[in-house]
């Protein structure tokens, strides 16, 4: 439920803020705020991607949220502000909306500065790439406690930005730095982490011939690079196995990996699939030595993977693992904004950094 | 040949999300209530929050006849009643009820074992469930021992080992653990020839809510709550237990336990330990049990003579409650008419060692009271009187800091706030934080968090052998003086705040009990 006033002046954006409250008396509402929610996004088709991100993280998290919306210049350009009660569970968060022109961005910070919670973190969701420079991100990184970055990098772009993640880690100790090409990998790596669960599978892993991992190629209204997701968990796979990059092929779309140390041959194949968000990972066939072979594919309309293993021999009865639904909800809030960063990350950024 | 101390190179241990180990959990009294109300329900919303292990798959051991169909229509109807995730997801039930199995058998028949053997083996081929048991035992505590004996005869039960990729088994005892400090040594004794102390976990329902696992935190994670933390500070402590049911069709099992036993040598002690311990060493289990011990060890025992004195027990009567009219305990459907078991108990202990000394800790657990609550309630000693404030226009009333454990979970803090206009009036007022308007997701019930940490192997929120010989040690001569002495009973009115003289176990000490 969201009862909002458009446009208002920006003088009157806590009082108008407090007057949708008291509108509300008498309804059984709480106004809560765990901490400050700021978005960004360079243009209405990304916000749309990402607000219901925010959405998800305001169910189970009530905070304040500030979205800065970048709109196409019109005849006279402006900066135009909503600001809204949402209610959700019977707990009412305060949404404020800017939308502003290229052209005024630069006061943008100077009008929510003062609107920030004060003594709450202050989290930002930024839809924009960290290799493009920012006319407003520095003036919230010095405050932030963490920052998510949402980008939509072309694959030969994705060592310069993970670079720019790194670096922006380092050089901000009391800043978080993740991204949520990361955080789509989850699932996956727990479901890799529940069939490879003992030393005889990790061994088969890592001695794998070749591995297939499918991503969903259907380009969205605010992502259009689909491969990123799919390059990190080829990736962190990597970190995790001690597989060395010898080369990274591109035929036909695919991406084609090999190693140094490893008869592994990883290739990343795109595969459409109206079901899932764009980008994420579909469906993961993986064969190793002694005629192994899994198959690990989604069930339809269920938040869940089959897994198949077969041998020449054996064909094992297939199992069920969980993989949460990203098109339905967004399952992540958790992790998006209390795990710690983990080294896992920091390798992965760092082996994308040197291809 | 598994290695020793695998570490799985693709987990990340910062990931929030828990995976326990692929397990066939085995519920022994699979038809009792303690099942389809809480068990059953708990696995079906791990399942639904995706917590359960893949590998899994869950029996029924009972003694009544029935077939798998039968049970799992049954386990149905009781998710649909008593789940969190209400109606019941159909996708969800078609994989989860195929995972669900009946054993019927008498507890003391070998047939029976031989033949759970033989169908868990089977069960481990089927679901990749790696010879991993959780054996819950929500029986009547007399057969805890027959149950132990024949699930290790028939080696169900196996020896402990400390590496987590050998095969384990973990069993779960549910309250009472004894019936006095003798019972309760015997049963010790007895199960602990077939169970090593890390397999065995005896639960505590109260351990699994979310407001008790905070009280860590909040004592520890907040410095200023910790530095004061201490009798410099403290006056006194209350820890109440207030329930406006009565016992409903508990009668039998009443009459025999009593709400000393029910309530106070488990769930109470528990609150206090973990109010009153030190910080430990570290988060293990072990370092925390260490840590309650110490405290359950320093607790001032009250000899015979003295119990009368320091222990208030009462029994409701009729009354009133919620408007209308209830039955007295004796009235009450399989309790004797002359019964003198206690309804209600109020305590005042005191704990010896160089944190409290001195600090009265108020304990009071009853049925037929005005409401349902259990809190903590922190009283903070005065300011120096009659020096500022202290006026006949005012008086200045202590902190009070406030753990709500149910309903409504939360903190509260009461402090004093001059009220506005040109008079120096005081006025205390209270800061609130309320789980439900920060977190309004629905927090996993007990039974969920404490089930999935079996499986975890973390039986950090499971009272250790020795907690609760320290609880029985001293509340056992409580109930010896008890057996010894009659009292007239009834001695409170249902819908009332407990005997009289349970006022007048904190007036003689200038302190009251607060207004719940």
């Amino acid at each position: 439920m969201t009862s909002s006033n458009k446009d208002i002046e920006i003088a009157n954006i806590e009082q108008t803020l407090s007057a949708l409250h008291e509108a509300k008396e008498g309804c059984t509402q709480i106004h809560a705020s765990l901490f400050n929610l700021l978005m960004f996004a360079q243009n209405a088709a990304h916000a749309d991607d990402l607000r219901s991100i925010i959405n998800a993280i305001m169910s189970k998290f009530p905070c304040r949220v500030i979205i800065i919306q970048q709109t196409p210049t019109e005849a006279q350009p402006r900066i135009k502000i909503d600001v809204s009660s949402q209610i959700v569970k019977k707990i009412a968060c305060d949404v404020i909306t800017v939308d502003s022109a290229p052209e005024y961005i630069q006061r943008v910070p100077f009008i929510l500065m003062p609107h920030l919670i004060p003594d709450l973190p202050l989290y930002l969701l930024w839809g924009s790439s960290p290799i493009v420079e920012d006319p407003i991100l520095p003036y919230f990184l010095s405050i932030a406690k963490r920052i998510i970055f949402s980008f939509d990098s072309p694959p030969h772009d994705l060592p310069k930005v993970t670079r720019k993640l790194l670096d922006l880690q380092n050089s901000k100790p009391f800043l978080q730095v993740t991204d949520l090409a990361w955080t789509y990998i989850t699932s996956w790596k727990l479901i890799l982490q529940q069939i490879f669960d003992s030393p005889e599978e990790i061994k088969r892993l890592q001695t794998a011939t070749s591995l297939r991992v499918h991503y969903n190629s259907q380009k969205g209204q605010g992502i259009t690079n689909t491969e990123n997701s799919a390059i990190y968990f080829v990736c962190w796979l990597a970190t995790r196995l001690q597989w060395e990059i010898d080369s990274i092929d591109l035929a036909k779309g695919q991406f084609v990996f090999k190693y140094n140390k490893s008869l592994t041959v990883v290739t990343i194949e795109p595969k459409e699939d109206p079901e899932r968000p764009p980008g994420t990972i579909v469906s993961l066939e993986l064969s190793a030595l002694d005629d192994y072979y899994y198959s690990i594919s989604p069930i339809p309309n269920q938040s869940k993977v089959m897994v198949h293993i077969s041998t020449l021999m054996i064909c094992e009865l297939p199992y069920t693992l969980s993989l949460p639904s990203l098109k339905k909800e967004f399952p992540y809030s958790k992790e998006l904004l209390y795990t710690p960063l983990s080294d896992q990350y920091k390798q992965t950024l760092e082996l994308i950094a040197s291809l | 040949m598994l290695t020793p101390n695998f570490t799985n190179p693709l987990e990340d241990r910062t990931n929030t999300v828990r995976l326990p180990s692929p397990c066939i959990m085995v519920i022994f009294g699979a038809t009792g209530d303690l099942t389809s109300r809480k068990l059953v329900p708990a696995l079906y919303n791990l399942a639904y929050d995706n917590q359960l292990p893949a590998h899994f798959a869950c029996v029924g051991f009972a003694r009544r006849d029935k077939s798998n169909d039968q049970f799992r229509e049954e386990m149905r109807s009781a998710i649909d009643s008593f789940s969190r995730n209400k109606p019941i997801d159909p996708n969800l039930w078609s994989t989860f009820r195929e995972q669900i199995y009946y054993h019927r058998s008498e507890f003391h028949d070998d047939e029976g074992y031989i033949s759970l053997r033989q169908f868990l083996q089977d069960l481990d081929r089927k679901y990749d469930t790696k010879g991993n048991r959780v054996f819950y035992l929500s029986t009547p505590p007399s057969y805890f021992p027959i149950i132990i004996e024949k699930l290790h005869q028939h080696q169900l039960i196996y020896p402990f080992v400390s590496n987590e990729h050998e095969p384990w088994s973990r069993t779960i005892l549910e309250k009472p653990f004894g019936q006095d400090l003798g019972t309760a040594i015997e049963l010790q004794n007895y199960i602990s020839k077939f169970l090593h102390e890390e397999q065995t976990y005896r639960i505590d329902h109260y351990l699994g809510k979310e407001t008790v696992q905070n009280l860590l935190v909040l004592r520890f994670a907040n410095q200023m709550f910790e530095s004061t933390w201490n009798n410099r500070y403290i006056d006194h402590i209350q820890i109440t237990v207030s329930e406006e049911i009565g016992i409903g069709t508990r009668g039998h099992f009443f009459e025999e336990a009593g709400m000393l036993r029910d309530i106070v040598q488990n769930h109470m002690m528990q609150l206090l330990s973990l109010v009153a311990m030190d910080p430990p060493a570290n988060l293990s289990a072990h370092a925390i049990h260490d840590e309650k011990v110490k405290v359950l060890q320093s607790i001032r025992p009250i000899p015979h003579a003295d119990v009368d004195k320091y222990v208030i027990r009462g029994q409701y009567g009729r009354g009133f409650v919620n408007g209308a009219a209830v039955c007295g305990y004796r009235e009450e459907k399989d309790v004797s008419p002359t019964s003198s078991v206690e309804t209600f108990v109020a305590l005042e202990l005191y704990i010896d060692n160089w944190r409290w000394s001195g600090v009265p800790f108020y304990l009071r657990a009853g049925k037929r009271l005005p409401k349902r609550t259990t809190e903590i309630a922190i009283e903070y000693r005065p300011v120096p009187s009659g020096y500022l404030f202290q006026t006949s226009l005012s008086t200045v009333e202590p902190n009070v800091l406030v753990i709500r454990i149910q309903p409504d979970e939360g903190i509260s803090f009461k402090m004093n706030c001059k009220v506005p206009g040109l008079s120096g009036s005081l006025q205390p007022v209270k800061m609130d934080f309320r789980y439900s308007s920060y977190f309004g997701l629905t927090p996993p019930e007990a039974y969920e968090r404490l089930i999935c940490d079996c499986m975890s192997g973390d039986n950090t929120l499971f009272a250790r052998a020795d907690e609760l010989l320290a609880s029985w040690k001293l509340l056992t001569p409580i109930l010896e003086q008890w057996s010894k002495e009659t009292i007239a009973f009834p001695n409170y009115q249902s819908g009332s705040w407990g005997p009289a003289s349970a006022e007048s176990l904190l007036e003689r000490n200038g302190k009251r009990w607060r207004l719940l």
